[in-house]
Parts: structure tokens; sequence; C-alpha cells
């Protein structure tokens, strides 16, 4: 049976839909501020408009040629955080529902200055974009583009200011070299002390939503093992295939009905029936009878697709070359491919040995032979014949899907210069879209470059952690709905700590406390039970989930056995390095791993993020977003954030009565 | 430290089905009972027991059965689970014809008894729509105020964008009956009874119109009225004045306007009164909103919950105030009033000034129930940022004073005013021009001239040998009195003090 929410066809349409709230002013001509007709900026400015960046005005007015503040610029940051935040999430953690507010905080979060006021228009945009902010360059991350006190929102942003804060959308590793990127990409000129105007900050905003737009924000990264291998994204998925004048004979109008209805989402059995009658009759447009016989969705899914395979057989037997159509046409047999997998693990093979039966038909190099091959790299993909796949994406032309694929796989066999050498070698005309992902390609390939260096960067710094003799934990975490906040103190010579606190049930309305003592020599835990006063031991040497065994893993081996990933960017005076370790990897690892949760199934994010004060070297806070799904159906979702703080005179001695007053041993 | 909410988390998760097969059983007869009890018994501030919960109901449910049925039922105190309650329940039901919907409720309602707190209580739909409104002052009405004068009553004032200000009535107008219902020598109490209605729902008023010398009769459409929860007159001499009736979802918004209208003219220069009297509260985060009107940063309060957890709730990004600020509170002022007043009087900006406040120091959670009812319970207890009960107890003033408008007297001459004004007419007195509604008048006139009240000269002089009740003639108050005048002019009685 088929399924109607196709992911791989409509997924990028319906995003683009959602994502565009109205063309309204280019339509109609009329522009949505009176001042902006003959400026350089108006095409900046309107989209900006229509992506929601800036609002109506009463007077009708954008004044493009005055200073933009610090707080409208804060709050057009968090605008374009709000629209971009499924790309950023990689580096912001935050799951969409939450874009509001860290799900693990229990107070409520203020801004670190005394000119900001809650009941003001920019408290909470500007709020929001200082949390995305701290999530993305750590604690008060705000305060080091704008030290003090006090921010003085009215005051004008300067050029330099502006780059910092975009910092994220470039990539760039330093927040000392956002400006040179920021210029040698003509996103801004000038000087960086000087202020930025109105128009110029909607040009700027305009730069980051087409570079984010063109895939340009880590391209290469597939952080759930969804996005490669990538497949072009199609506008049109219900056609006609065929051109019918006003007053159709009634086969044809059977036929426009069917696709009518099936458009709609009101097909039925009818719809269907009517289908089987025209392709059994003389009907001509069997192209397009078999397509829509593919989506019924109460037959097999063999049956549909047979039908996905007619419809091509039916587009070289008109032997017109139309190669959006192919592309189409292709695509729904790949659809049906993703389907079928979970019940035919065969299926990509067999589905990839029909379609390449078509190959012999057209002439490679043509865009005909691009439209299929694309497909048929993407099921060589994912039955395991990366190196076909390969040459045979280095072989289409210079399509972006093509450049995507060619550097993600190649970068994913380590093969960095080749991938480099094979982007160099592409010229994309001045200013296009290709450019743009062009230039995050390289990007990207230069942040692979440096994971030896980074890796060795972060376990020295967690190394030079675990070298305290003591250290105390501030921690916000939420952990399958609970929530928890609690401090531990860490007493590292006896191997000793002690942690309070208090948590909330999801189904209760209220916090219950919560306080422990670990003995890591020991293996045990003591967890106190309030209710009725007694303390309970357990033992701390077995796995639970499997975070906890990818946790126990030093970062030599996170990289060698997991294949993890980092990516560093300094900002201010800390480093921030993000590690995404692939689900995949995870998977394949638990299989050897006794878990007390049982046997692992899925681990669709595993991300972490570590904030170091580079002056000290220290560790002063994590992050993490874990997701784990077992074959129990137990779903894991696992977030928090702890701070650090050196704490060397750190005494815990795990108290006689905690010891003695243990009941319920297993 | 992983390692520890793991364990932890692998503990609870195991409780977890007894959650769900309570979910499930939605359909049960007693699903609601089912409900409100679990809602209880895991988040009620005094950690009620089953047995006590389920001896409640029942005991509830057999006095009803006494009065409904005249049958005698005796609950048994051997019936303490929630399995015998439903057993019972249903024998009786079935027994008595009992409809499941009263039933649920009763039973519910004998819960709520054994708690000890007024606080928590079952609404439904339309009884919780009317406890939102009333938390963001809204009323349905036709849209005027009424005032008492000389045994009529009369039209004070008209709310805007009402049916009253839509239709032909004016300030000043008589209102003679409704719906042919006169109102001559009715009380206060009678008229409103005779007011009041449905939204939607019509009435005739006959209003005679004293200018024009005239009856006319309107036809007028009860509605829905959104009346501001923050009103603003300045005292004269430079003194702010401020009162909050409620803590709505938009009083913040307004009482930062007011008070940014007062600053923008000085009118804050010598000081603020911030009128919480019979304010009995609203939503935790308004207060917490109008407090950052005060201080740039401050603990608000502690909350407690029944583990014992104790959470601070803190004020962040506000605005510290330049003048001194002084609360008009009394017996009503309570709950986010209480809050809100015992901050600001920790942190050392504001003064309280009336009567012992009301008490409540616990706060209430609104959850909604599977069919459409809902529970307000409470969770928690606060108390003031130096840990000051609340509860049961109440905030002393820090000037005691009894009078409403003795109130306001010793709130001014404690702002340094040296000067009062004191203007009364019908029900209603101005103080340094401000206007304040009165329920008795503070002035009397017989034979004997103007007296005073006892308790308004008792204020101006000083002197708490005056008394607090009955009138006296300034004469008669056995000590010279300087500076201080009282006169008839027109349909007003002025009295003026300057202070030496």
């Amino acid at each position: 049976m088929r399924n109607r929410t196709i992911r791989n066809i409509s997924a990028g349409l319906l995003l683009a839909v959602l994502l565009q709230p109205t063309g309204a002013f280019a339509d109609e001509r009329t522009l949505p501020y009176v001042d902006i007709g003959k400026h350089w900026t108006t095409k900046a400015v309107v989209r900006g408009v229509e992506e929601g960046l800036f609002a109506p005005s009463k007077d009708l007015r954008f004044y493009p040629d005055r200073l933009m503040t610090r707080a409208e610029f804060l709050v057009m940051l968090d605008r374009l955080f709000l629209r971009n935040q499924q790309q950023l999430q990689p580096l912001t953690l935050l799951s969409e529902q939450y874009y509001l507010g860290r799900d693990d905080a229990f107070e409520d979060p203020y801004l670190p200055y005394t000119d900001v006021d809650r009941l003001t228009w920019m408290y909470q945009p500007i709020l929001h974009a200082s949390l995305v902010l701290d999530t993305l360059y750590g604690p008060r991350a705000l305060n080091q583009v704008f030290p003090g006190k006090e921010l003085h929102p009215s005051r004008p942003i300067t050029r330099g200011e502006a780059a910092r804060l975009l910092q994220v959308f470039t990539l760039a590793p330093d927040d000392k070299t956002v400006w040179n990127d920021i210029t040698s990409w003509s996103w801004l000129e000038g000087n960086e002390s000087d202020p930025l105007k109105r128009g110029e900050a909607a040009v700027l905003a305009d730069k980051v939503m087409s570079a984010v737009d063109a895939d340009a924000f880590l391209p290469i990264l597939d952080m759930d093992g969804m996005k490669y291998p990538v497949v072009p994204e199609i506008d049109e998925i219900f056609p006609l295939f065929a051109t019918y004048v006003e007053h159709p004979a009634p086969d044809e109008q059977a036929y426009v009905d069917a696709v009518q209805a099936i458009r709609d989402r009101e097909d039925d059995e009818q719809t269907y029936e009517a289908l089987h009658k025209l392709a059994s009759s003389e009907f001509p447009n069997k192209i397009g009878v078999h397509y829509y016989l593919s989506w019924n969705p109460d037959t097999p899914l063999e049956e549909n697709m047979e039908h996905a395979f007619a419809a091509i057989d039916a587009y070289f037997a008109n032997k017109i070359i139309l190669p959006d159509r192919l592309r189409l046409l292709c695509a729904n047999v790949y659809d049906i491919a993703l389907q079928m997998e979970a019940d035919d693990e065969e299926i990509y093979q067999k589905t990839l040995n029909h379609l390449q039966s078509y190959e012999s038909i057209i002439r490679k190099g043509t865009e005909e032979w691009d439209s299929l091959a694309i497909y048929l790299a993407a099921l060589e993909v994912r039955s395991g014949q990366t190196e076909k796949a390969l040459s045979r994406y280095r072989e289409m032309g210079r399509s972006d899907e093509a450049m995507r694929n060619t550097v993600h796989y190649l970068a994913q066999q380590g093969k960095l210069d080749e991938a480099e050498a094979y982007l160099q070698a592409i010229q994309p005309r001045k200013n296009s879209a290709q450019e743009v992902l062009k230039r995050g390609l390289l990007r990207e390939l230069s942040t692979l470059r440096q994971q030896e260096s980074v890796k060795n960067d972060l376990a020295f710094a967690l190394r030079h952690f675990q070298q305290l003799s003591g250290y105390r934990v501030d921690g916000n975490a939420i952990l399958s709905g609970y929530r928890f906040k609690y401090t531990q103190t860490v007493d590292q010579r006896r191997q000793t700590s002690h942690t309070v606190g208090y948590y909330q049930a999801p189904s209760k309305l209220v916090m219950d406390k919560l306080e422990s003592y670990a003995d890591e020599s020991n293996h045990v835990e003591y967890v106190r039970d309030f209710d009725k006063q007694t303390w309970k031991k357990s033992r701390t040497d077995s796995f639970d989930y499997m975070h906890e065994w990818v946790e126990s893993r030093s970062i030599n081996e996170r990289v060698k056995d997991l294949k993890a990933r980092y990516l560093l960017q300094s900002f201010g005076s800390y480093d921030i390095i993000t590690e995404w370790i692939p689900g995949e990897e995870i998977l394949k690892k638990s299989r050897n791993v006794l878990l007390d949760a049982g046997p692992l199934k899925a681990v669709p994010i595993y991300i972490n993020k570590y904030y170091i004060d580079r002056e000290s070297d220290t560790l002063i806070a994590h992050q993490w977003r874990y997701e784990e799904i077992y074959a129990s159906k137990k779903y894991l979702a696992y977030s928090g954030t702890e701070r650090y703080g050196a704490f060397p005179e750190a005494v815990v001695h795990i108290p006689a009565e905690v010891v003695e007053g243990t009941v319920g041993t297993p | 430290m992983r390692k520890l909410l793991n364990t932890f988390c692998l503990a609870i998760l195991l409780q977890w089905p007894v959650h769900g097969a309570l979910a499930v059983e939605a359909s049960s007869p007693f699903a609601e009972i089912e409900e409100v009890m679990d809602s209880l018994m895991e988040n009620h501030i005094n950690k009620p027991t089953e047995s006590q919960l389920v001896q409640g109901a029942l005991k509830r449910v057999s006095e009803q059965i006494g009065k409904r049925a005249k049958a005698t039922v005796t609950p048994s105190a051997e019936d303490d689970t929630r399995s015998e309650m439903e057993y019972r329940l249903r024998e009786w039901q079935t027994r008595y014809g009992l409809d499941a919907a009263g039933l649920n409720r009763t039973a519910i309602e004998g819960m709520l008894a054994t708690l000890d707190d007024p606080h928590t209580m079952l609404f439904t739909k339309e009884e919780l729509r009317r406890f939102q409104s009333s938390v963001d002052n809204e009323y349905v009405g036709f849209g005027f105020r009424l005032r008492m004068q000389e045994n009529r009553l009369m039209i004070r004032d008209i709310i805007p964008n009402s049916p009253a200000a839509a239709a032909d009535l004016r300030p000043g107008d008589h209102l003679l009956d409704v719906d042919g219902i006169s109102l001559t020598n009715k009380s206060f109490e009678e008229a409103f009874a005779l007011l009041k209605g449905e939204e939607g729902s019509e009435a005739v008023l006959t209003i005679y119109r004293p200018s024009e010398n005239r009856t006319k009769h309107l036809k007028l459409r009860r509605a829905t009225l959104a009346i501001p929860e923050v009103s603003g007159m300045p005292f004269d001499g430079n003194i702010g004045y401020i009162r909050l009736d409620t803590f709505g979802s938009d009083s913040a918004v307004q009482f930062r306007n007011q008070l940014l209208s007062f600053m923008q003219k000085g009118q804050t220069q010598h000081g603020l009164i911030l009128d919480l009297r019979d304010n009995g509260g609203g939503y935790l985060s308004a207060a917490r909103d109008i407090a950052s009107l005060f201080m740039e940063e401050g603990l608000l309060m502690y909350m407690v919950d029944r583990n014992g957890v104790e959470i601070e709730t803190w004020v962040h990004n506000g605005q510290d105030v330049g003048f001194p600020v002084r609360i008009l509170v009394n017996q009503g002022t309570a709950s986010a009033s209480e809050l809100l007043s015992g901050a600001l009087r920790d942190h050392g900006i504001a003064k309280l000034v009336g009567t012992v406040t009301y008490g409540k120091g616990s706060a209430q959670q609104v959850i909604p129930l599977e069919n459409g009812d809902a529970l307000k319970i409470t969770l928690h207890e606060y108390f003031t940022p130096r840990h000051t009960v609340v509860n049961h107890v109440g905030l002393a003033p820090d000037i005691a004073v009894k009078h409403e408008i003795a109130q306001v007297l010793e709130a001014l001459r404690s702002l340094g005013v040296t000067r009062f004004e004191l203007r009364e007419s019908g029900d209603e007195v101005t103080v340094n021009g401000v206007d304040f509604p009165v329920a008795e008048p503070i002035f009397h006139n017989d034979a004997h001239g103007i007296q005073v009240h006892r308790a308004v000269l008792a204020s101006l002089l000083q002197d708490s040998a005056i008394g607090d009740t009955g009138y006296a003639s300034l004469s008669s108050i056995g000590k010279p009195v300087k500076n201080l005048a009282v006169r008839k002019q027109g349909p007003e009685t002025i009295l003026t003090y300057t202070l030496q």
C-alpha cells in the first residue's frame, strides 16, 4: 500500500511553501514601503518583508538610509534564526518545538543587560536571539559582542558587530575572520567600525537567506542520515503529461478528473477504476495513466512499482525528449523503492537493475541521461555500491545534486584533496546559487581537514578537566520528559561525588527532590528515597542506555570506532567544539554492548557541544542532545546543559548512615 | 553524573504503566472522580491520602442521597480504597437511580471538602470561563456604573465601547425602573440583581434626565465588557495614584503605560500610591511583570511544594524606581496582591498602609480534565523574599489604619504631603484631586452644622483619642484645631487642612 506522504519527492516543495508567507508585493507591483522604489536595496527589502524579517510600518516607510540600531538588528537576527532553524539545528541543538526556550530550563531566561526591559517590544526577540547565541557560542555570548552591563539598544550597530553576530551562517572558524569572509563575498563593504544602514542590513539578510537556501550551510554533514544521497527537488508532482483543450473528449475528461482528484487528495476507488479503464483503452496518454495508477493507495507496493515502470516504458515509447518528465518518473520509482525497503531488503538492487535497462536507450552526457543517472546513483548508494555511484555522479553534468553527492561521498571516504580538486575544476556562474554552494562545500571541506587538531584540542581540554582535584557541576536536563535540575560536587581524589537537586515527572505538576552519592572506585551509587527515608544502593558498572557507553569512550575511540566528526568555532574568549556521531555507527557498535534497556534500534540524533575557555583551557560548559530508539519501543530523548567550575577543595565523604541505611540491594 | 539520572529514571519509568492504565479507563463511569483523585494525590500541597478522599466522597454522596432520595445510607469506615469507593458508588447509583454526572460532581466535592483548602475547586466549562473572565476584569452587563444620591440611583459613568455608550444614556441620568420593575427605594444590591443577566439578553430601562426634564425608555443588550484593569490619576503635588483591580493578562502593559505617562509628566516626583485594596490577585506572571516596573532585579518569592522543593522566582530585566511607593492594602488584598506587596516591601521599595491583608499564601494551577471540566488545585505555598509567611496570617501593614479614606490620608502624609483637601459629593470623596468611592459619607450635616467622620479627623490630626466611628463637629473634639476648615459649597462639602 502506497503511503501518500511522499517524503523524498515532496519534502523540499512543502518546505518552500511553508517558508514563503506571501508573494503579494512582487506580483502586484506594489511595494511594502513608499520610500524604497528607487533605492538600490529594493529587492532585498521586499524579500525581507516576504520572509517575515521586517514588519509593515505605520508611515509606510522603511528608511533604508537610516542607521540600524542594535535592537533592530537583533530582532532581525532572531527572525533569521527562526526562519533557518531547521538548517541551524546541528549547531543550535534546538528541536523545532522548543525554539522558544530550552526545554531543560527551569527558570525563565533573561538578558545580561540592565537597559533592556521586559515590557518592551524588543525584549522577547532579543532574548530569543541571545538564547540561540548562548547555545552557539557559550554562556553570555551576546556579552562578547556588546560587553558591559548595558546593551545600548538604540545605538547604531557597526558592520563589524553585525558580521560577528552572523558568524554561524558563514561557518567561519573564528569571529575575527568573519569580517574578511563577509567582505570578500561582497555581503558588506566599508570598514568594520562603520555603522550599518537599514537597507544594507536588508541586503545582508538576503545574502544569508540565499546561502542557506543554496544549501551552503554545512552541505556535507548528514546529521541524521536522511539527507544523502541527495536527489533533485521536484516542483510539480501532479502534472497532466499532456495538454487538453477547453472541451475535452469524454476519455480526456475522465483522465483530467482523476488527476484532479489525486491532486486534491479526494481520490477513491472510482478514481483508479477510471484510470484502469483508460489503461486498457486506446487513450494515448499512457505515461499519465500509469503514473497515476502508481499512486493507488489500495494496491500493493509491487503493483504501484509496476505502473511506475510502465509509465517510464510509455515515456520511451513516445520518443519525445523531456528530461524534467523523465526525472519525475524516475523519482516516482525511487520513492516507491524507499517505501518497500522495510519489507524487501533487496529492493534497491532489484530496482537498480530494472532502471539500468533504460540506460542503453539514452546518450550519456545529455540532460535526459542526468535525469536517470541521479536516481541510478542514489540506488547504487543505497545498495552499498558507493564507488559506482561516485563515478556516475562525476560523469553527470554539473548539477548541484551531482556536486553535493560527489563531495559528500568523497569526503566520507576521506578523499578530501580529490574532493577539493573536483570542486576547483567547476566554475559556476558569478553570483549564482551554485557559486554559493561551491563556497559552502569548500568551507566545510576545510573544517574536515582540521579534524585531527580539533580532536586533539578537545581531548586535551577534557584531560585537563579530569585532572582537577575537584569540581562542581550545575546541570539542567530533560530525559524522556523528566526535567532535572541539580548541582553536583565531584571529589576526584576520593572518586566520589554528591548530587542534590530536584526533578519534575511529566505527569506531575509539582517537583520531587533528588539526592545521591556515587562511589566511582567501587562502582556503586546511593540514591535517596525521600518517601521512605532510606538510601538505595545500586551498581554503576553496567550500561542502561547506549549513550552511556558512547560517553565512556575516549575522544580517540569516538573518532576511530564511531566516525565522530568535530567542528571548532572560536567566539570571543571561547572555543566551541561540536561533536556529531552518526547514528548508524552507534547502532553498529551497540550490537556488542549489553544494555539494560535492551537492543538498540536507531539513533536519530547524537550531538555534543563543548565550551572551552581558551585562556585557561578549561571546559566551562557542555550541552548535549541524544535520541535513541530501542527494540522494546522505548524512545529515549535526552538533552541538557551542564556548567562546570573548578572546586579544588571539594571533599565528598559518603556518610556512614547512607551506606548503612541502604535497603533493597539487588 | 549521567549514570545517576539514568538509574533514577529507570526506576520511575517502571511506574509508568500505572498512569497509562488510568488514562485508558477514561470511559469508566467514574472517570472524572478517578482523574481528580489522581491529581490531588500526586500534586495537592496537603498530600491527601486515598482513604481520606474516598471517605470524603462517600460521605458527601450519602448526604445527597439522604436529601434527594430520603433514604439513609451510612458510609462504612472500612471503605477506604478506590475500588471499594467505586463498588459503593455503583451500588448506590443503581439502588437510588442517581445520574452519573451529578454523582461524579458530588463525590468530587466531597473529596475537595476534606482538603481544608477553599482554593482547590472544580469548574465546569462555563464556570472556568467566568473565572478567567473575572481575572481579566471582563463582565457581562450594560456598561454603566451607578451611584446612590439622595436615595435615587444615578448613572455615575459609562464604560467606553459598551452597550450603554452606544445608547442614549448619560452620566447624571436617574435610573427609574428595569423591565417595568421600579427601583424606587431599592438598595444597590437589589438593583444589581435586576440588572444582571446572560450575555446577549435584553432589558428595557426607564430613565429620567433632569436637564431635559423628561423620561425615556431604552432597550439595551447585555455584552461582555473588558473593564480596564488599571486606573490612574495624579494627586495634587505630583504624587501618582494607580489602582489595580486584578492581575489579569493585560494588567502589566496597562500598568506600564500609566506609570510611563505619570513619569513623563513628572507626576511621580514625590512618590506613587498603589491601591491594591480588594484586589484578589490573578496571574503570577502579571505580578512578576508589574514587579519588574519597580526593580531591576530581585527575588520575588519562594515557592514550596508538598515535597519540600523550594523554588525561587526572580525578577530580571526590570527597572528601579527613583521615588517612594506606598501600597494601600486591606483584608481584601489577596494572593498575587500580597505577593507583590510583600516583595516590594522586603526590597525596601514600598511601605504598606491599611489593614492586615487576606492571607492567601498559596498558588493554584488550573488543569483541564478529560470531560472538559477543570480542576483548580493548590500546588504551592509561597513566602516573601524575607521568608515571611503569608498563608492564613496575611501581611501586617507598616502604617496601620482602618478607615478607607484615612488610609489614603496616611499614605499621602507619609510621602510628605502637608496640605489636604477633601471634597464630598454623593457617595464619592475626592482627596487632593483623586476620586474614591465611599461606603459611608465622611461628612454629616444636621442642626449642629457639619460633622466629620472621627476616623478622618483622627488621621488628619494624628490623634487616636478622637476615635474611629461616628461623627464629630470640629468644636466637639476638645482641642483647638488650627488650619482646619469645613464648608459647604453647592452640593459639595469641602474640608481643607494644612499641617504646620
